[in-house]
């Protein structure tokens, strides 16, 4: 299965919905829209994880990546993921530490007010 | 002999050929669905940090992944042709992958931007492989500590070939069958 991306306005944040695989091969496409998306001006993302089947150290890189960028406009990088697998993932590394997550879009619109 | 040994070309796009292979083994052994997630992502996490060692080093020779399984254990050897920093995280407890990220400047991010300069171009110009070669070692770390945090045996070793460097990543899981 490849990498589905798709973005819309939610309020001043932008959702950027993923489904699909992200890996070695597919997470340049996923760091391409999320450079994208910082040089457009959008600078409080929200990146809903719950369409992905699988994900893997460099699509963590990936996400590290775009929370450096959005941080140097003084934005926010919030992650929407309730599956255990990949969310398993960021434990192992740490990663929670750094990113918010969320159970639901909802969710992490509320906690950004 | 290896029960299965799968010969990849260096190149991202294969990675995932060698995660599908583990996850059909792990399923023909009888594996629960969970520790089949945790093949899966573990020889993918070796098999990325092997091609990024094949781009950086120009090594044209394949990556060989061995599965091999007898009653106990699978054993699964993911083996790369380059230098390699075959150290593990310190610790490799939670949150020491990330020290490396947090220690890494904002430049080196967005200088070698992650992996990516380094696998997603054939050809390229030596300070732009130097900066890649430096940031791909982090990325290569946060891999090996994916798989240091999932699997409890574990090793990187060099190769010991003869005439060529490379290194060696060892995982064992016992099988438990639920079939």
């Amino acid at each position: 299965m490849d990498l589905s991306l798709s973005t819309y306005d939610e309020g001043d944040h932008k959702v950027v919905k993923v489904g699909g695989e992200i890996d070695v091969y597919t997470a340049p496409k996923l760091r391409e829209q999320l450079i994208d998306l910082v040089s457009s001006g959008a600078y409080h993302l929200i990146v809903d994880m719950e369409g992905v089947d699988f994900l893997d150290s460099t699509g963590l890189g990936v996400l590290v990546g775009g929370l450096k960028r959005v941080r140097a406009h003084e934005g926010t990088l919030r992650l929407v993921c309730t599956q255990e697998r990949i969310l398993k993932i960021f434990r192992i590394t740490g990663l929670t530490k750094v990113f918010p997550i969320h159970a639901s879009v909802a969710e992490a619109l509320s906690a950004s007010d | 002999m290896p029960t299965v040994e799968l010969q990849i070309s260096a190149l991202p796009v294969h990675v995932r050929t060698a995660r599908l292979v583990a996850a059909a083994l792990g399923r023909r052994l009888g594996l629960d669905a969970v520790t089949i997630d945790e093949v899966k992502l573990a020889v993918g996490e070796a098999c990325s940090r092997a091609v990024g060692v094949h781009i950086a080093a120009e090594a044209p020779a394949p990556i060989i992944v061995q599965f091999q399984d007898d009653d106990q254990i699978l054993e699964i050897r993911v083996f790369d042709c380059g230098e390699a920093d075959t150290r593990l995280p310190a610790g490799i407890a939670v949150g020491d992958a990330l020290e490396g990220l947090e220690g890494l400047s904002p430049e080196a991010f967005t200088a070698g931007d992650d992996l990516f300069a380094l696998t997603a171009s054939s050809s390229i110009e030596p300070p732009e492989l130097e900066q890649s070669v430096e940031v791909a070692g982090l990325a290569s770390r946060l891999g090996l500590a994916v798989i240091a945090g999932l699997v409890d045996d574990m090793s990187v070793a060099p190769r010991n070939a003869v005439d060529e460097p490379g290194s060696v990543v060892t995982m064992r899981w016992p099988i438990v069958s639920f079939a």
